[in-house]
């Protein structure tokens, strides 16, 4: 058994990287397709006063003349150097950029996972131990209508409600967290609160699904009949056993947390991963583009191996071939 | 009696009750699933409001000079900041996302049935490499690969409802795959080629047909998505380019138009209602079909 579960995470293991090679092809593929380059972006409106000499002479500048293979492999030598080119923009390293910005997205999906977890297990949780009573209808109805409001609509109106009654609005500009924290935490708080409540409404159902699963089964009833208190038996015995597919909804959500944020850093105007993304696909800034799928697609790839992992490691029932 | 003769226990595949006929039989239906009901009603009026709306409503695009009125009995919803009329703009938006949506699960669906049948069919390198590609885009949340296509595919109507059908092909494909695998082991396909049929007539004529309800079943429960995805590309303006309505877009210039409230509630009430709809759809169609999956 023990081996098994060995060769099944040693297999895991290396095909990630097979998986890297293809999303790292695929994103150069993807990027070679858009009917654009550098000179296109640089020249605007100028292209027409190029001759077709000067031209050739900024293709072999720009490494353009060089075949594909070529110039994947001088991409990829660059990534290992930890240099992921220029903005065809502002001219700026894309590295640096990334460095400075990460931390807004980061914090922000930190704190949306902080707030979703205990939201989605707990409505999950009263929702099943009060099963078809007024509050798992009530928090039923909340999750079916979470998962319909578009969230950006959600965030929109965070921002407008407040205004329009109060006449509140969160600080500007953006305070780092180690410039001030209470100041930070204003910014931060309510896109992560909204992202948290919004996304939690899917976990909730998983969770109350699996748990009403699990209170069926005979050794939850013997620990009942033991006479153990229910508050016991349902987060010792239940939720326990229930957490399994929970777990991966959670490590799913993840991702769904960093496109949430793509939207809420727009909204709330975080100087983030997000914010970056989108202004470079408005300007067709495939340097950026490119770096931003590659990073977090690796992200992604290497999230969905720790959720494939932590069934092993939960469940030691799970059999692997 | 009757009763317990009509328990599945008891009578495994037969009964002794003539079978009702299809009218009560969707009546009997109707009333086990309430919210079906109710989900089937919105869905139809949110796909009669996208054939008929913009006759019944007039032109979304006609501007006037009552600019940014509060919402009274000659505009219903107000109007916007070029003075068009705010309800004709809500109403004419569900023919935007609904067609993108029904656009892109068609490409999706026949990009998912072809890639899904054949690698099943073809195995060996193929389908594992296709496989390794499907698992590699899987792992990319809708949004952003969305965002990625329609960045390669351009601007507008078609890169929209072609970005959305790839979307819905990744993660369509591994179903049709795994039912495909499960068809093939039949005994009837077995059959057909002990015969000598080859293999398109195999997937069209002995696979295909059953590929439908799940599909369908599951198509529909992505329709939600579909809209809610049109939404926010609009509303980054990256999407559908103004001046055709989209839900999405109305919300985003009605951001920088706060004070006018009207401008955000509206189309927010309009997409909450049809996604609502496919979604408590594709519950009902699943709790249906699919009795296993009941009650998560």
């Amino acid at each position: 058994m023990g081996a098994s579960v060995r060769q099944y995470v040693l297999r895991r293991l290396m095909l990630v990287v097979p998986t890297v090679v293809l999303l790292s092809i695929f994103v150069f593929g993807m990027m070679q397709l858009v009917p654009s380059n550098v000179i296109d972006e640089r020249l605007g409106a100028l292209q027409e006063s190029v001759t077709p000499e000067a031209r050739e002479n900024l293709e072999a500048h720009f490494g353009l003349d060089k075949p594909l293979v070529e110039r994947y492999v001088s991409w990829v030598g660059q990534i290992f150097r930890g240099d992921l080119g220029r903005s065809w923009l502002t001219n700026l390293s894309v590295t640096s950029e990334i460095k400075r910005r990460m931390p807004v997205t980061l914090e922000l999906m930190a704190l949306t996972m902080l707030l979703y977890v205990p939201v989605g297990v707990g409505i999950g949780v009263v929702a099943a131990v009060r099963q078809n009573k007024p509050e798992d209808l009530s928090l039923r109805v909340f999750t079916i209508l979470m998962l319909a409001v578009p969230n950006f609509w959600l965030f929109t109106l965070a921002i407008i409600l407040p205004l329009l009654w109060w006449g509140y609005a969160p600080p500007v500009p953006y305070t780092e967290l180690w410039d001030g924290v209470p100041r930070n935490l204003q910014q931060m708080i309510l896109p992560a609160a909204i992202s948290a409540f919004a996304s939690a409404a899917l976990l909730a159902r998983v969770t109350r699904s699996e748990l009403l699963e699990v209170m069926r089964q005979d050794y939850v009833v013997t620990a009942r009949a033991k006479g153990l208190q229910g508050r016991t038996v349902i987060l010792r015995h239940a939720l326990q056993n229930a957490m399994l597919p929970v777990i991966t909804v959670i490590g799913l959500s993840i991702a769904g947390a960093l496109a949430g944020s793509v939207i809420a850093e727009q909204i709330f105007n975080l100087p983030g991963m997000g914010i970056y993304l989108v202004r470079s696909l408005a300007a067709n800034d495939l340097p950026v583009v490119q770096s931003w799928m590659l990073l977090f697609g690796t992200a992604f790839v290497l999230l969905n191996l720790v959720v494939d992992l932590s069934y092993s490691w939960l469940d030691p029932r799970v059999r692997f071939t | 009696m009757s009763q317990v003769v009509n328990s599945p226990e008891v009578t495994p595949g037969w009964s002794l009750r003539p079978a009702p006929s299809r009218s009560r039989r969707a009546a009997r239906a109707a009333r086990r699933h309430p919210v079906g009901v109710f989900a089937l009603l919105l869905v139809l009026l949110v796909f009669f409001l996208a054939a008929f709306g913009s006759m019944v409503v007039g032109d979304p695009n006609e501007i006037s000079m009552a600019i940014l009125e509060k919402p009274s009995t000659e505009h219903w919803f107000g109007t916007d900041g070029l003075g068009r009329d705010y309800f004709a703009r809500v109403i004419s938006g569900a023919r935007t996302s609904i067609a993108l949506s029904l656009s892109a699960m068609v490409i999706g669906g026949v990009a998912a049935l072809m890639i899904g049948m054949v690698s099943a069919y073809a195995g060996g390198l193929f389908d594992l490499l296709g496989q390794r590609i499907i698992d590699m885009l899987l792992a990319f949340p809708g949004l952003i690969l969305l965002l990625l296509v329609v960045q390669v595919v351009g601007r507008g109507w078609e890169a929209m409802a072609v970005g959305l059908g790839v979307v819905y092909a990744v993660s369509l494909t591994r179903l049709i795959r795994a039912n495909t695998l499960s068809t093939l082991a039949n005994p009837y396909v077995e059959a057909a080629r002990v015969l000598g049929a080859w293999a398109p007539r195999i997937l069209l004529r002995h696979v295909l047909p059953n590929m439908g309800p799940p599909a369908l079943i599951y198509m529909t429960a992505l329709v939600g998505g579909a809209i809610l995805a049109e939404g926010a590309l609009s509303f980054l303006a990256l999407g559908i380019a103004p001046p055709t309505p989209s839900w999405g877009r109305m919300l985003a210039d009605g951001r920088e138009l706060w004070q006018e409230w009207h401008l955000t509630v509206f189309p927010g009430v309009a997409m909450t209602a049809a996604v609502l709809g496919f979604n408590l759809l594709g519950d009902t169609m699943r709790d249906v079909f699919d009795p296993r999956m009941r009650g998560s």
